[in-house]
């Protein structure tokens, strides 16, 4: 893995929570929602860490931080990290990449389409 | 500690799901077809065939950890279109099962309670259910748990106490004949009793839960299954309650526990039609939702509730579905007719999942997988030809009653499949 690409991610993680936030609709959703976000790329070379994104939301998405914060409540992706940054950038459909098992989340139902609906209020994908 | 928590937790997801009160009319049913113990027999086969399908079903969700199901790994080994076909066939088969179970609940309820009260609580319970949907109110994995072993445990008394505490019932109607097509009849609707076992897969916490915890959950929800059942069946013909039509297991509880079985078999029905209603309406909502989020059914049913992010198109959909269903049960009396066409439903997608397992480890072998099914590839297609050998035989146990309707949900799939917007979309390869 290269590390630009993981920069790559990190930015756009930001610009999307950044995106997030400013979104009155979203807000509304995301409203008494509470889990934390991890994202962790599956992409890794062999002997390297995978890099991980831990984001907590309470009201507003946190700041992504590159360490796991210990919680029950957690909403896991795995993904290659093109795909996870072009979920995470609008421009791949997350449910489609979901059903056709390239982008994996771990998650309770109703956490999966929140975090979908976020994506789809956003940029209508 | 956690590891074992984690496996009874999905474990009784698992069985929770194929925990149906339509399950005591079918199993009364296969006593049309066979008596006393091949009864018995014929749940064990059907549950040994449905192992095998978990294992399957395990090597598929171990190659996709948390996708929704059917829907990806046909996707995966047919392409959009077969795949898009079969999870449109399952959606009808789920809402004509949430039929049967409103029909049943009102015939249970009918014993203890006024008639207009046992009609109208089918109808108020999926509302509720649906409401509770809309609100994002949710049962917790602990709270689900509780409930699923509350039943198991219920349901086996019942069977045990019927079985070891009270003499056998005379008078029972007459066992037919045994015959090789009467017992292949009766596991092909013996399947009806498994159906749903598979819906752990989208729920696991980690890519870790794939390797042990599902694979077992799953199988040791076939196994709880099928031991209940086949107990159940035994008590079934011990009580002589095998002409007790829609509520054999409230026969069998009055049988073993007098009137305090009553209280106990009605209590656990409703349970048991809330916990099925629940489970059934929120994996479908969120398959439909997914399907819409996919463009392959209309924009309204990716629709949500922005206070709680239900998704209240697919609900909506779902819903009405189910409604519809429940009336039509009703109305022409189909609940027998519905349950045998649900189970050769089942039996079909189990025996395409097989073909899938097989298919996916020739078009796109994996290196290093969480969970490998012990079944050789020869071995499921077998396995595979068989469940769509009995899904037919399903259907032919009867077939002025059966036909017809098999043939209305196939034509409704091929409907709603010939309107998804999005039918023609290219899959993504398996092996990229």
């Amino acid at each position: 893995m290269q590390a630009h690409e993981s920069n790559d991610l990190h930015a756009c993680l930001e610009r999307f929570r950044d995106l997030a936030n400013a979104n009155q609709r979203v807000c509304k959703l995301i409203q008494g929602w509470r889990p934390v976000i991890v994202i962790s790329p599956t992409d890794v070379a062999p002997g390297e860490d995978a890099p991980v994104y831990a984001a907590r939301v309470d009201g507003a998405i946190g700041a992504w931080r590159s360490s796991e914060p210990d919680s029950d409540w957690t909403i896991r992706l795995s993904a290659p990290q093109e795909v996870l940054r072009q979920v995470f950038s609008g421009e791949l459909n997350p449910a489609r990449a979901h059903l056709d098992g390239s982008l994996q989340v771990f998650a309770e139902d109703r956490d999966q389409v929140k975090l979908d609906a976020i994506s789809l209020i956003l940029w209508g994908v | 500690m956690r590891g074992a928590r984690d496996l009874i937790q999905y474990l009784c997801v698992s069985a929770g799901m194929a925990l149906a009160v339509s399950c005591f009319l079918v199993l009364e049913g296969l006593f049309r077809y066979v008596g006393g113990v091949q009864v018995a027999i014929a749940v064990l086969v059907a549950g040994g065939l449905c192992l095998g399908v978990a294992a399957a079903v395990a090597e598929l969700a171990s190659r996709y950890p948390a996708a929704p199901g059917i829907r990806t790994y046909f996707k995966q080994a047919f392409g959009n279109r077969a795949s898009l076909l079969l999870t449109f066939v399952y959606l009808f088969m789920l809402a004509l099962v949430a039929g049967v179970e409103g029909v049943i609940l009102a015939r249970v309820i009918a014993l203890a309670a006024p008639q207009q009260l046992a009609s109208a609580l089918p109808g108020a319970l999926l509302a509720l259910v649906l409401a509770m949907n809309v609100a994002g109110v949710e049962l917790s994995r602990r709270v689900q748990t509780l409930t699923t072993l509350l039943m198991i445990a219920g349901v086996f008394a019942i069977g045990a106490n019927a079985l070891l505490d009270a003499p056998a019932a005379l008078g029972a109607p007459a066992a037919p004949e045994t015959s090789l097509a009467g017992l292949g009849t009766a596991v092909a609707l013996a399947f009806f009793l498994f159906v749903g076992f598979e819906w752990v897969t989208p729920l696991g916490r980690s890519p870790q839960a794939y390797r042990r915890s599902i694979p077992w959950a799953m199988l040791g929800a076939v196994v709880v299954l099928g031991a209940m059942y086949a107990l159940f069946a035994l008590a079934i013909e011990h009580s002589g309650s095998t002409g007790a039509g829609h509520s054999p297991h409230v026969a069998v509880a009055r049988f073993a526990l007098g009137e305090a079985g009553i209280a106990l078999a009605i209590g656990l029905s409703v349970l048991a039609v809330f916990t099925s209603l629940n489970a059934g309406i929120l994996g479908a909502s969120r398959l439909v939702y997914a399907l819409a989020r996919e463009e392959q059914l209309p924009r309204w049913c990716a629709r949500l509730y922005l206070r709680t992010g239900a998704p209240v198109g697919a609900l909506s959909l779902i819903g009405a579905l189910a409604a519809a269903s429940m009336a039509l049960v009703v109305v022409f009396e189909l609940q027998l007719a519905a349950a045998a066409v649900a189970a050769a439903i089942v039996s079909v997608t189990y025996g395409a999942l097989l073909l899938a397992t097989a298919r996916l480890r020739r078009q796109a072998p994996a290196t290093t997988m969480l969970f490998r099914c012990p079944i050789p590839s020869w071995g499921l297609y077998a396995g595979a030809a068989c469940l769509v050998a009995l899904g037919a035989t399903a259907v032919l146990a009867d077939p002025l009653r059966h036909l017809p309707m098999a043939i209305a949900i196939v034509a409704l799939a091929l409907l709603a499949f010939l309107a998804a917007p999005g039918r023609a979309a290219r899959t993504v390869a398996a092996t990229r």
